[in-house]
C-alpha cells in the first residue's frame, strides 16, 4: 500500500509506528527531524503526489482537540473535532482537502494517547455538559482503520465516557471494527452521502453509494447509531429531482431508530481554498458555472442555493423529527 | 523534455550519445548539449557549480513540464561499485536544510539520503551515500518543477574497500552511468505525467481574439472575457464551442459579457456529472 514511509524523529519509537513498520516491511523508510520537513514545503504537486501518497508517521505537538465553529453543531453542548491523520484516501473534487495542503502524502499522528488525554482534560472540564468531538475534518474516520488502527483505541475510550459524544465522519465500508463490537450508545457513524450520479462523477475512488448504504444498514441492524450527511449538495441538471429519489432511497435504507442526526449543507468552500482547487482542475466543471463570492467564501448563487436547499431539507423533514436535523447555511 | 544534470563529460557522454545530443551554448564553465527529447548541462565539479548550470538551464530553456535527473557517480561505505540509488533525502555538510524528493511512481532504484559535501572523502557512513552536486543542483532545479519531477540517480563508485581516487578511471565511470541508461528510460516513461497544464482550444483563442478587437474592453472586463472564455472552453465540446461566435453580434460589450456567463450557468449543471 505505501513505496515509502517517512518516520518522524519523535515517534521513530513509539509502539504504533512499530506496528505499523512490521505491517509495511516492503516499504522504504526514511527519517525526517518533523512531518513538516517532507509535509509543508513548496513545490509539491498534489495533484501528482495524489496518484502514489506515502505515509509520515508524526507527533501531533499541541492544538489536538479544537472547538468546531459555532455553525457545525449537533446539539450538545460543547462541540469539538480532532484530526489523527491529514489527507484522505479518497479524492472528492468537492472537498477542501483538495486544496488546503501542499502535500497528498498521508500523516497519521500515532501520539493517541495524548489525543485522549486531552479528549478528556476537555471532558473534565465542566463534567455535566454534554461534548461531542467530530473525528472525521481533515481524514475520513474509518477508510484507513486497519492501517491506523484508530478505533482501537477511541471506541473504548468513549465507550466508558457517557457524557462524550464522538462522530465518525466517513464514505468507507470498512466497518469491520465497528460489527466486531457492542454498539456504543454515544458513537455515531456519520455517512457522507449524495446521489449517485454526482458520487460516481465526483467522489473519486469512494466506495460507491450502494455499498455505503448496505454498509449503513448493517450497522443500524446491530444497533449502532446513525448520521446521515447531505453534506455538500451539489447543483446539477435536475439535481433537486434525484435529490428526492435519492432521500427516498436513503431513508428505505435505514431504519429510523436508528438515526440519530441528519445535516445538511451546500457546496462551499474559502476563496484560496477554492483557487487552488480550481488550479489543480482547471477543466472540472464543477468549479465553473453559477458560484459567487459570499463573506469570503465561494459557494452557490443565493438562489441556487435556497432552491436545492429548501428542496431537500423540506424531504428530509418528511422522514425525520427537526430536532434530529441541523441545518448547516 | 528530460533535463540532465551532470559534473563531469565522462558522465554524460553515454547519456549524450543515447539521445543524440548536440552541444547547444555554454554558460561559464558549463556546456550544454540538446536532442529532440532531451537537454543536459555538464555543470563540472561541486554544488555551487552544479546550481548555477541547472539555474541557467532553467532559464535558458523554459518548460513547465520537465523532469530533471542529477545523475552521477557517489561514494557509498558498504555499498557495491556500480550499485544505483535514488535519493530519498537530499542534504548536505553545510546547510540544515533538507530536501525530500518525492515519487509519482515506482523506482526501479533503491532509496537512499545522499549527502553532498563540499570535497571528496574517503571516510563514510552508513546509510547514506556521499556526492558533490546533488544538493545544489536540488535546490536550483525546484525553481523550475516541483518535487516530484526533480530526482537524484547516483551510482556508486567507491567504497571503504576502494576509496575515492583509487580507482577513477574515466572510461569506467562512462560505463557505469551507461548500465544505468535502460533503467533510467523506463524510470523516465513510467513517470511521465503531465500538470493540470491548461491549453485552450483553437475555438476559445479565436474568440477571445476577436472579442478583444471587435470590444473596447477595461483590465478588469478583459480578465471577465479570458475567465469566461477558458471556463467555456472547459465545459463546451467543439461545435458548441464554434456555434459561439454568434455572440459576437452583441452590439454591446456588457451584453456579450453577460451571454458568455449566461452560457456558462446554462451548460455548467448538465456537465457536473
Amino acid at each position: 500500500m505505501f513505496d515509502r514511509i517517512y518516520i518522524e524523529e519523535a515517534v521513530k519509537n513509539h509502539p504504533r509506528t512499530l506496528e505499523i513498520l512490521e505491517r509495511y516491511d516492503h516499504a522504504e523508510r526514511i527519517d525526517c527531524r518533523r512531518y513538516g520537513e517532507v509535509f509543508n514545503p513548496k513545490r509539491q504537486s498534489f495533484r501528482l503526489q495524489k496518484q502514489n501518497p506515502a505515509l509520515i508517521l508524526a507527533a501531533k505537538h499541541g492544538n489536538r482537540v479544537l472547538p468546531t465553529p459555532p455553525e457545525y453543531g449537533l446539539g450538545a453542548d460543547q462541540h469539538y473535532y480532532f484530526s489523527h491523520m491529514l489527507n484522505c484516501l479518497y479524492d472528492c473534487r468537492y472537498c477542501f482537502l483538495q486544496g488546503m495542503y501542499q502535500s497528498a502524502n498521508y500523516v497519521l499522528f500515532v501520539n493517541y494517547e495524548d489525543f485522549v488525554n486531552d479528549i478528556k482534560v476537555t471532558l473534565d472540564e465542566d463534567p455535566s455538559k454534554q461534548s461531542f468531538f467530530f473525528s472525521g475534518y481533515d481524514c475520513d474516520s474509518l477508510a484507513m482503520d486497519k492501517v491506523t488502527g484508530f478505533t482501537s483505541v477511541f471506541l473504548p475510550f468513549f465507550a466508558q465516557h457517557k457524557n462524550a459524544w464522538l462522530e465518525l465522519r466517513t464514505k468507507s465500508v470498512n466497518i469491520s471494527s465497528l460489527l466486531d463490537r457492542e454498539p456504543i450508545p454515544n458513537v455515531v457513524t456519520a455517512y457522507s452521502l449524495n446521489p449517485e450520479p454526482v458520487a460516481d462523477s465526483l467522489e473519486h475512488r469512494a466506495p460507491p453509494i450502494k455499498a455505503r448504504l448496505s454498509a449503513l444498514k448493517k450497522l443500524a441492524k446491530t444497533g449502532w447509531k446513525i448520521g446521515l450527511r447531505f453534506d455538500p449538495l451539489i447543483h446539477f441538471e435536475n439535481g433537486i429531482e434525484k435529490y428526492s429519489q435519492f432521500i427516498d432511497q436513503v431513508f428505505d435504507s435505514v431504519p429510523p431508530g436508528s438515526i440519530h442526526s441528519v445535516t445538511l449543507g451546500t457546496f462551499r468552500s474559502p476563496k484560496n481554498v477554492f483557487k487552488k482547487m480550481e488550479s489543480l482542475y482547471p477543466k472540472e466543471p464543477l468549479f465553473m458555472g453559477n458560484l459567487q463570492l459570499k463573506n469570503g467564501a465561494i459557494g452557490y448563487r443565493e438562489a441556487i442555493e435556497q432552491a436545492l436547499f429548501s428542496s431537500v431539507e423540506e424531504k428530509i423533514l418528511q422522514y425525520i423529527s427537526p430536532s434530529k436535523f441541523f441545518p448547516c447555511q | 523534455m528530460k533535463q540532465f544534470v551532470l559534473a563531469l563529460h565522462c558522465e554524460a557522454k553515454p547519456i549524450i550519445q543515447h539521445y543524440r545530443m548536440k552541444p547547444c551554448g555554454k554558460h561559464g564553465q558549463a556546456q550544454f548539449f540538446e536532442g529532440e527529447t532531451a537537454r543536459l548541462a555538464v555543470t563540472g565539479v561541486g554544488s555551487l557549480s552544479s546550481a548555477i548550470a541547472t539555474t541557467a538551464m532553467g532559464e535558458r530553456f523554459p518548460s513547465n513540464d520537465s523532469t530533471w535527473l542529477n545523475i552521477g557517480i557517489c561514494g557509498g561505505e558498504d555499498l557495491a561499485i556500480g550499485e544505483a540509488f535514488i535519493g530519498n533525502k537530499i542534504t548536505s555538510g553545510y546547510s540544515r536544510d533538507v530536501f525530500y524528493p518525492q515519487l509519482v511512481g515506482k523506482s526501479p532504484w533503491p532509496g537512499i539520503e545522499i549527502k553532498t559535501l563540499n570535497a571528496p572523502s574517503s571516510v563514510y557512513e552508513t546509510n547514506r551515500v556521499f556526492d558533490m552536486e546533488a544538493f545544489g543542483f536540488y535546490t536550483a532545479a525546484l525553481t523550475f518543477a516541483s518535487s516530484e519531477r526533480v530526482q537524484c540517480i547516483k551510482i556508486i563508485s567507491d567504497n571503504s574497500d576502494s576509496p575515492t581516487g583509487a580507482h577513477f578511471n574515466k572510461t569506467e565511470i562512462s560505463s557505469l552511468i551507461a548500465s544505468q541508461i535502460p533503467k533510467i528510460e523506463s524510470f523516465l516513461e513510467n513517470t511521465e505525467f503531465s500538470e493540470a497544464e491548461y491549453h485552450m482550444r483553437d475555438w476559445a483563442n479565436d474568440l477571445l481574439s476577436a472579442a478583444k478587437t471587435r470590444y473596447s474592453l477595461t483590465e478588469t472586463e478583459r480578465h471577465q472575457l479570458s475567465s469566461r472564455i477558458r471556463q467555456l472552453d472547459a465545459l463546451l465540446d467543439l461545435e458548441e464551442g464554434l456555434n459561439l461566435q454568434v455572440l459576437l453580434n452583441s452590439p454591446k460589450k456588457g451584453q456579450f459579457l453577460e451571454r458568455l456567463q449566461f452560457k456558462i450557468d446554462q451548460v455548467s449543471p448538465q456537465r457536473v456529472c
